[in-house]
């Protein structure tokens, strides 16, 4: 038995959880994500987008967030099924994309504890000539968190579809990218034009 | 894995890093000597950690779920390893097939 290492279950947790187990973690994650996004007025409405918008119900959230694990693990479905030799199991692919989407707890979180009242105005009376006073000390730190912590989740994506499809090297970086991509674009088409 | 006193057996040649071959087998109770050249299973050709994973894979009645537990690691990641050693073998066994 290998000794486990906290630097992998921070960027690679799929190592030593994935299957339903995967799945009834991340199911729970994603109702407190959603939970706390209903709370702060957060919208996760893309696979990778973070909007500061008003508070709204907690089912409204979990529609979107479910739009975009769906988009997500529907487009690398697709591409583990043609690009991968290995045997896999669909159970893999959706219970580590669920939980990969973890870090978004700490953006919810996070517009719960920072005022983005001035934010949420701005995008109401939007007026160009005002831009630039939007951008105080909170918001800068609100949008580096909000950054890093999209990378963060980018790579936990990146993993699950690694380990999930046994892929490597450019294969794995290359259709994942398009994947990406495609599914940011799949997600914000369902959540503006159908839902 | 070998303990620090337990010896490993050499799967490359020091010198010209070939792999090398078994030239002489000895009979540890009467030292009877048999001298031929043979070749190397591949099985013996893994890594030690590999051998050990093979070893308890069979002994698992060639269960992945129980290799998982048994290794502290998910199922996939198990799988993986398992492609690994197979892509490993095969190449091997074709490599054997060539000489």
């Amino acid at each position: 038995m290998k000794k486990q290492q906290w630097t992998t279950w921070l960027w690679n947790p799929f190592v030593y959880v994935a299957g339903w187990q995967a799945f009834a973690v991340g199911v729970c994650m994603m109702a407190v994500t959603a939970g706390m996004a209903a709370l702060s007025g957060i919208r996760f409405d893309g696979v990778i987008d973070i909007h500061v918008g008003e508070a709204s119900s907690f089912i409204s959230q979990l529609k979107l967030i479910l739009i975009d694990i769906i988009s997500m693990v529907g487009m690398l479905t697709i591409a583990g099924m043609v690009l991968s030799k290995s045997e896999y199991r669909i159970i893999d692919i959706v219970g580590t994309q669920l939980v990969a989407r973890w870090p978004m707890i700490f953006v919810a979180v996070l517009a719960l504890v920072v005022n983005l009242d001035p934010i949420r105005d701005a995008a109401k009376n939007f007026n160009p000539q005002e831009v630039g006073a939007l951008f105080t000390g909170t918001f800068i730190f609100f949008l580096c968190i909000s950054v890093l912590v999209t990378i963060w989740m980018i790579v936990l994506m990146y993993r699950s579809y690694c380990i999930s499809f046994n892929l490597t090297g450019n294969k794995a970086v290359i259709s994942f990218i398009v994947c990406l991509i495609l599914a940011e674009i799949i997600s914000k088409y369902i959540i503006y034009k159908i839902v | 894995m070998p303990t620090v006193n337990e010896k490993r057996l050499p799967l490359f040649c020091p010198s010209c890093e070939s792999k090398l071959k078994v030239k002489k087998l000895v009979c540890a109770q009467c030292d009877t000597e048999v001298e031929g050249l043979y070749s190397m299973p591949p099985l013996a050709s893994l890594n030690n950690e590999e051998q050990t994973f093979v070893m308890e894979f069979v002994k698992s009645g060639g269960s992945l779920k129980n290799m998982a537990s048994f290794m502290g690691l998910s199922y996939p990641t198990v799988r993986n390893y398992l492609d690994d050693i197979i892509s490993k073998l095969t190449k091997l066994e074709r490599q054997k097939k060539i000489a």
